[in-house]
């Protein structure tokens, strides 16, 4: 333990700064990079997860990190605020980035039954279809404020992870996961079938968000240089996304975290250690739709039109993926996991037809070479008492 | 009187478990449970803490009628069970499994004060404390489902067959470790055993159990002469 807080060397101090200088280095290059480059950093990022796990560097990395929690905070925020830039102020390279966001958080509430419970959803899309077509509804046909929509969303989900999440409380494992994917083409059949949710159509005319009087669909200028309104959403989405990822942890190493993975080991056991199953299962699902549902109004109010297709089956195996990939119950990992996966399925639109196919293949290939996924979880720490 | 056990009965589908079980222990007491392979002694835990549920009969803990209760709120009254085996969290750490055991805790400096106590008592575990729980020996698994249960600081623990598929000088360990508890720590004991000899050696009385049903009881004296436990269960 001790050992871990002498440095051998100075630098080791500024590691975990540096080490998220260069992964949004990394970020920027896969982004703005061919399709090959993006899956040499995605080697890369294996390889080294891979060797560092070997020699305990990740759980040192882990506590640097802890024990200069405020300075790399503060390089990430600048890296955020950055990102724009080093971008180079491309909308295309933009959008990239804001959809990863978008994305990372469905994929960090679907951790929630995923990675932490165990329980296969294969209803992420629908959930976040959900959130967006209330913000959608809430603005549209009733003329609310976007912000109002989010909220809107934010409530909906809330009470619909509850009636999704009802199913896992009579069944487990291969059934759930039939039940979710029934939920799933329900919810599909029911937008394709409503005329007032735009049926087949979609719904267009979405308003954007406004902050201070200011649409975030305005361009804005910065020392002469015209900066697309894409770098509004990205400071958005990823505000959002860095507070999600702090409450996701908050959650993994609180009672209500630990209750889930007992859940995942065996139910009846966990009965037996006090455990209220039924409250902190819905709780799961509850809490997990209710990030789908912020990131369903932001991608409504991003794109300004959203149509059925964008919440299909396909879109919920991406978002399983991308938790797979990242690391279960590791949100941390969950995010680069997502932020990766949207990455590359963008640079493989060059294959067209094959996109999915080659998305396949470096999936098993990844998840083959290193099977927990990128960064897994990480043993909770307990304060200690006094030895006497 | 901690718990009492009215005239319970339970069933497997169609097939009769427990039928007519009356018991009671009180505050501090230690008592035991004698029976073969099969005469229904885990089902008589699993019915203590609602896994199981009778179809006649009652249970009260404290004066409260726990009968209709679910199993998480039985615990919350201050039960605590060691399972017999699969009773941990095999995939979670040492410390998560304990952390379980007071699950209902809320104060995390409170309960590292008392994980320091309990671990004093299991310097082994502490070792192993990042460790999953199932890479853990037999014997390490019992003492954590024992040391998990001391922390939920409950008034009553149940103790599915401790000294089962142990080595005799892990047996005697467990059970140094039960004795210590019950002078030290005043909670009170239901030991389940077929292991009459190290039972008898801590509990103050006890019950024979056949096929479901009570068919004796006394004091540590009286069963220790009892001619059916003597026949079948002190064996040695
Ligand atoms: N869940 C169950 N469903 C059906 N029968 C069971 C179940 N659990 C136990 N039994 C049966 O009930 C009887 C008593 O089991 P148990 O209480 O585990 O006995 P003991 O712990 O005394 O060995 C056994 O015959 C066992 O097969
Ligand atoms: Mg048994």
């Amino acid at each position: 333990m001790t050992e871990n807080k002498i440095y051998t060397h100075k630098i080791e101090k500024l590691l975990p700064s540096l080490g998220v200088v260069v992964f949004f280095a990394a970020l920027a290059v896969a982004i703005t990079g061919s399709l090959w480059s993006t899956l040499i950093i995605l080697i890369g990022m294996t390889g080294l997860l891979i060797y560092g796990e070997k020699h305990g560097q990740v759980d040192r990395a882990y506590i640097r990190v802890e024990e200069r929690r405020s300075s790399t905070l503060t390089v990430l925020i600048i890296c955020i605020v950055l990102l724009p830039f080093i971008l180079k102020g491309n909308s295309y390279f933009l959008h990239i980035a804001v959809m990863a966001g978008i994305y990372a958080i469905v994929a960090l509430g679907l951790n929630f039954q995923i990675g932490s419970m165990g329980q296969v959803n294969f209803a992420p899309a629908a959930m976040f279809g959900v959130g967006a077509y209330t913000s959608a509804m809430v603005t549209v046909r009733l003329g609310a404020s976007p912000w109002i929509g989010l909220i809107a969303a934010m409530i909906v989900t809330a009470g619909m992870g509850i009636v999704f999440g009802f199913p896992a409380l009579k069944t487990r494992g291969f059934y759930f996961s039939l039940v979710t994917i029934a939920l799933q083409t329900i919810f599909i059949l029911l937008v394709v079938n409503t005329e007032w949710l735009g049926g087949p159509n979609g719904i267009p005319g979405i308003p954007a968000f406004s902050l201070f009087g200011q649409s975030l669909k305005k361009s804005g200028m910065l020392l002469g240089t015209p900066i697309p309104y894409q770098m509004n959403y990205i400071y958005l989405t990823f505000t959002l996304l860095l507070l999600l990822i702090v409450i996701s942890k908050r959650l993994y190493s609180s009672r209500i975290g630990l209750a889930w993975n007992a859940i995942e080991e065996d139910e009846i056991v966990a009965s037996t250690q006090g455990i209220n199953l039924t409250k902190v299962k819905l709780l799961s699902f509850s809490i997990g739709s209710v990030f789908a549902g912020i990131a369903g109004s932001l991608y409504a109010h991003y794109t300004s039109f959203i149509g059925v297709e964008d919440f299909d089956f396909n879109k919920s195996l991406i978002f399983i993926c991308m938790v797979l990939l990242g690391g279960m119950d590791n949100p941390i990992g969950v995010t680069i996991g997502a932020i990766m996966l949207t990455v590359i399925d963008e640079k493989l639109r060059i294959f067209a037809d094959y996109r999915m196919l080659m998305y396949s293949i470096i999936l098993i290939v990844v998840l083959v070479v290193r099977s927990q996924g990128l960064l897994p979880k990480r043993n909770r720490k307990y304060p200690l008492g006094e030895e006497n | 009187m901690l718990l009492e056990l009215s005239d319970v009965y339970t069933k497997y589908g169609q097939i009769p478990m427990l039928q007519g079980v009356s018991m009671t222990i009180d505050a501090g007491d230690a008592a035991c449970v004698l029976g073969s392979n099969g005469a229904g002694k885990t089902t008589l835990l699993k019915t203590i803490i609602g896994i199981v549920k009778p179809f006649q009969g009652s249970l009260s803990y404290r004066g409260e009628n726990i009968t209709p209760l679910p199993s998480h709120k039985i615990i919350q009254r201050g039960i605590a069970i060691v399972p017999e085996r699969e009773g941990l969290f095999p995939g979670l750490s040492v410390d998560d499994n304990l952390r379980l055991g007071a699950y209902y805790e809320k104060d995390k400096y409170a309960l590292a004060q008392r994980k320091e106590e309990v671990l004093a008592i299991f310097p082994r575990l502490r070792e192993r404390i990042s460790q999953q729980a199932g890479t853990l020996s037999g014997g390490e698994r019992k003492m954590l489902g024992i040391a998990r249960a001391i922390l939920a600081n409950p008034q009553l623990i149940l103790m599915d067959e401790p000294s089962l598929g142990l080595a005799p000088a892990l047996v005697n360990e467990v059970y140094g470790v039960i004795k210590k508890i019950k002078e030290e720590k005043k909670i009170a004991l239901l030991i389940i055993e077929q292991n009459a000899q190290k039972a008898l050696d801590v509990v103050d009385r006890g019950y024979i159990m056949q096929k479901g049903s009570i068919i004796g009881s006394g004091s540590r004296d009286e069963l220790s002469e009892n001619e059916i436990v003597k026949s079948s269960y002190l064996v040695s």
